[in-house]
């Protein structure tokens, strides 16, 4: 299986949020990377089919995803970026709806739903009101509801977004078990998911495509030029105003800086291994 | 099609309305057979001129027809819209659904205002035939109640805003109220508000005056509106 986004563009009145994007994706998951506005949810709803490119289009297998219609939606599982739950329902109600409307049969909507909420910890919130749910519970919620009909086509807008670590971790382990058969798109502001879970990384600016890596790949490319430099509180501000800083600590009157440079910035810098937020600063830093 | 169905019944709201247009009913029942005894049973058939109908647009504009925006208010438009049966087989499912949500309404006012009829009357003669012209205008009724809902929330999807929807229907069907049918004929505007958007039928009224051109004008309606609602669903990419 695989889904090719074939030149697609998207103009929103005079703003241009994609720009000729040319890109395939096999089974996997991809790691969707990019400061706000840089057309991250676009092509994600673009991939869903809610919103129609500009220019362009989207190949299932070959198919334009937007002539197969239901049959191409049978196989997509969705998460968006803000999205709301009726609060009148019950977690279990709100995902026994959402599987009929996926087409599942009654046994099965019921037999995913309990999987579902054992999966993502809410067994025992299962007949609450939604409108008692916290960010984090409705979240979990989202993330079921999208794997119900054990979608072929995952596509989730910040998955861990309002998660505490340990269902950051949880999350992590589902979609890393999930991937083998699926393409997974995923984007997310927490790049250290992304380094965990994430086969491919695609690097996503002013609506155009940077690159598309493994996030080993990514790091190589910036290995050598992450330092560490110690120094004085007060040096401190003209160090970060030379060269990209992805961290300062401040220990006893002194300044750990972790900085961005091709050469030695200074005769204290000591070399450092990257990590994929140096990797997002030397993208998408100023 | 049965779960949207059991989603408007599931509604308390649904049955709220239900009940306090037969809670007014009641009321009125008691005072008609306590001062307006010669008249009670007149009255009593009269029920969807007033109390029904008022009952059955309440219930329209403020419960049913919020199913077809309430997706967009409540943020849940993004999943509902990405499953493979939630977008126009959802809006189908949802429109029979609600249609027979308001026949069943409408026989909950019928047989509770026989019932309340009857209570509250039994001391009083009930004329011939009573039954049947009752039944006869409940039929009206209920015609007028499908057709008006259809309409109302083919609106209610195009606007995807409730209250608008609810301005847009509810204030031809009050005006209606007000308008004397004796005081209008074609081609006044008045003529036209008085007849031409359910209000008549849900009263319970046939149309005397052309009854064709009603005829032809209200399946034209519900056609032309679910034309524009198939034309906004695809430019939303609803479809």
């Amino acid at each position: 299986m695989n889904l090719v986004f074939e030149n697609i563009s998207k103009v929103f009145q005079e703003t241009v949020a994609l720009e000729k994007i040319d890109l395939t994706m096999s089974s996997g998951v991809y790691g969707l990377l990019g400061p706000n506005g840089a057309g991250k949810t676009t092509i994600m709803k673009i991939m869903t089919d809610l919103v129609s490119p500009s220019t362009g289009r989207v190949l299932l297998d070959g198919q334009d995803i937007a002539v197969m219609g239901a049959n191409f939606r049978k196989k997509l599982g969705y998460l968006p970026q803000d999205f709301g739950v009726y609060p009148n329902f019950t977690a279990e109600q709100f995902l026994l709806y959402i599987a009929r409307l996926k087409g599942l049969s009654k046994y099965e909507a019921k037999r995913q739903t309990d999987d579902l909420l054992a999966m993502v910890g809410l067994e025992e919130k299962a007949r609450k009101k939604l409108k008692g749910f916290s960010g984090g519970q409705k979240q979990r919620v989202g993330i079921a509801q999208a794997l119900l009909g054990d979608p072929e086509i995952l596509v989730m807008d910040e998955p861990t977004a309002g998660l505490d670590p340990e269902e950051r971790i949880r999350f992590r382990g589902i979609i890393s078990a999930l991937s083998q058969q699926k393409i997974v798109l995923l984007s997310t502001h927490i790049v250290s998911d992304i380094e965990a879970i994430a086969n491919q990384v695609i690097l996503l600016k002013k609506g155009s495509i940077l690159d598309v890596k493994r996030p080993a790949e990514l790091l190589e490319k910036i290995e050598g030029m992450v330092w560490s430099v110690t120094v004085d509180t007060e040096n401190e501000a003209e160090l970060i105003q030379k060269f990209p800083c992805s961290n300062i600590l401040h220990t006893d009157g002194k300044s750990v800086v972790r900085l961005l440079s091709e050469h030695k910035p200074c005769a204290e810098a000591a070399p450092q291994s990257p990590n994929m937020e140096d990797m997002y600063l030397y993208y998408f830093g100023q | 099609m049965k779960t949207e169905c059991y989603q408007y019944f599931k509604n308390p709201l649904y049955w709220v309305v239900i009940g306090l247009g037969l809670a007014v009913r009641t009321v009125l029942a008691y005072l008609d057979g306590r001062y307006r005894g010669p008249q009670f049973w007149e009255l009593a058939a009269d029920f969807w001129n007033k109390t029904g109908s008022v009952t059955m647009g309440f219930l329209i504009l403020l419960v049913m027809i919020r199913r077809f925006s309430f997706d967009t208010e409540l943020r849940t438009f993004p999943i509902i819209n990405s499953t493979s049966y939630g977008r126009f087989s959802l809006f189908w499912n949802r429109l029979i659904g609600g249609g027979a949500a308001v026949i069943a309404a409408g026989l909950f006012l019928y047989a509770g205002n026989i019932g309340i009829s009857f209570l509250l009357g039994n001391k009083i003669d009930m004329p011939y035939g009573w039954t049947n012209s009752f039944s006869c205008a409940t039929v009206i009724a209920l015609v007028g109640s499908v057709g008006y809902f259809l309409m109302s929330a083919m609106i209610c999807d195009l606007a995807k805003n409730h209250p608008i929807a609810m301005c847009l229907c509810g204030l031809p069907f009050a005006s209606s109220y007000f308008i004397n049918a004796g005081a209008v004929s074609p081609p006044d505007i008045f003529w036209f508000l008085r007849y031409g958007l359910f209000t008549e039928l849900v009263r319970g009224k046939t149309i005397k005056s052309f009854p064709a051109f009603w005829f032809v004008w209200y399946i034209a309606l519900i056609e032309l509106t679910l034309f524009f609602v198939i034309r906004k669903r695809k430019e939303r990419k609803e479809l």
